[in-house]
């Protein structure tokens, strides 16, 4: 079992914060100087996993446009304020977090995904595959189905199991890590992860059997 | 059989899904430049981006499009009426003031059987040239009525009885 867990492709997320994190704060004290082509090195560093997180917050790619580039503008714009308490993947992820669960309580009738935006890769991961194919009951079902099942029970979730989950279980992300841009204790973390994935096991329980 | 509560194996596996829902190829190439422009140009994010999540919302819905235009038309032509509807109360109640010879026409056409030897009585009666609401007739009870013979002033009076000659 544990075998099959990790025969996911594992997530760079992890290991990239606490190893480039000198880096950052070179580039942080050269773009609090007024040096964009330094902000422009931090964003193309963080843009695909801020991107992601927000997206798999949304499930719309228009909304997850405009979050991202909008949590970049406000770090941009807080830069001052940054005092290097955590690292500044962590202090941007904040911003975008924070700024992704306002906009979601503020629309809480918006329902918008985006699914036709599956990688072709993913059709040949031999782990999707077999899921598909071996263990779910209804073997003629199309990925696409699936990914939208999928991301329908993401949406029943709070924001914040939600976000759990995205962070930990898409993205990789440790719990303490989770729990730094949660502003949370690492139990709070565990507990809802577990409530989350209890959740979400019971709505797609038809294709988990 | 029902799934393993503790058990999230085969739930990991279908999440590791979503790391396959990927923006159109080459979206990053330009991403940082699009937020630097942004930062450059010193937009204000909260005054456009109800606007961006408008039109965003009209290219996702076309029903919206097409009930936003139809609010606007709607709200358009309303307002529209409404000031026709002023302007014509706005005609009714400073007309008279400013155009005030149509009572005298209506003075100068209405008989006038009695009154008609003495016509500077007529001009007397302010209420006359008031309104062209108020009908001239409503000037008063006639002069006769509760003084007999006052308002026949001037006229040849005839006896109410006469005798036949050869009776």
């Amino acid at each position: 079992m544990i075998a099959m867990i990790e025969a996911v492709p594992p997530n760079p997320a992890p290991q990239a914060a606490p190893q480039t994190a000198p880096d950052d704060y070179a580039l942080v004290k050269r773009a609090q100087a007024g040096d964009t082509d330094a902000y422009d090195q931090l964003i193309r560093r963080y843009q695909e996993r801020i991107y992601a997180t927000v997206y798999h917050m949304t499930s719309n790619h228009e909304d997850a446009n405009d979050l991202a580039q909008e949590a970049f503008i406000k770090a941009y714009r807080a830069l001052k304020s940054f005092k290097g308490d955590s690292s500044f993947f962590t202090w941007v992820y904040r911003i975008a977090v924070n700024k992704t669960i306002n906009f979601l309580k503020q629309r809480k009738n918006r329902n918008h995904m985006s699914l036709n935006d599956l990688d072709f890769n993913a059709e040949h991961d031999p782990d999707l595959v077999s899921l598909i194919s071996d263990r779910t009951p209804r073997r003629d079902i199309h990925l696409a189905e699936l990914q939208e099942k999928l991301n329908a029970a993401m949406q029943k979730l709070s924001e914040e199991h939600r976000l759990v989950v995205t962070l930990h279980d898409v993205q990789g992300l440790p719990h303490d890590e989770i729990s730094k841009i949660m502003d949370c204790n690492v139990g709070t973390v565990r507990s809802r992860l577990f409530y989350a994935r209890q959740q979400l096991q019971a709505h797609l329980s038809d294709y988990l059997k | 059989m029902k799934p393993d509560s503790d058990n999230f194996e085969g739930l990991q596996r279908l999440l590791a899904l979503k790391r396959y829902e990927q923006p159109p190829p080459g979206y990053f190439n330009s991403f940082a430049d699009r937020v630097l422009h942004r930062i450059d140009s010193g937009e204000d994010l909260e005054t456009l981006s109800w606007w961006r999540h408008l039109t965003a919302g009209f290219a996702l819905r076309p029903a919206l499009a097409g009930a936003f235009g139809l609010a606007v038309a709607g709200i358009y032509f309303f307002g529209l009426g409404v000031s026709h509807l002023v302007d014509q109360q706005t005609a009714q109640t400073s007309s008279p003031a400013i155009e005030p010879w149509p009572a005298e026409s209506v003075v100068s056409a209405l008989p006038l059987p009695v009154e008609a030897a003495q016509p500077s009585a007529l001009r007397t009666e302010d209420s006359l040239m008031a309104s062209s609401m108020q009908p001239v007739i409503s000037a008063g009870a006639p002069r006769g009525l509760f003084a007999p013979g006052a308002g026949l002033r001037g006229a040849t009076l005839q006896p109410a009885s006469f005798s036949l000659r050869g009776y």
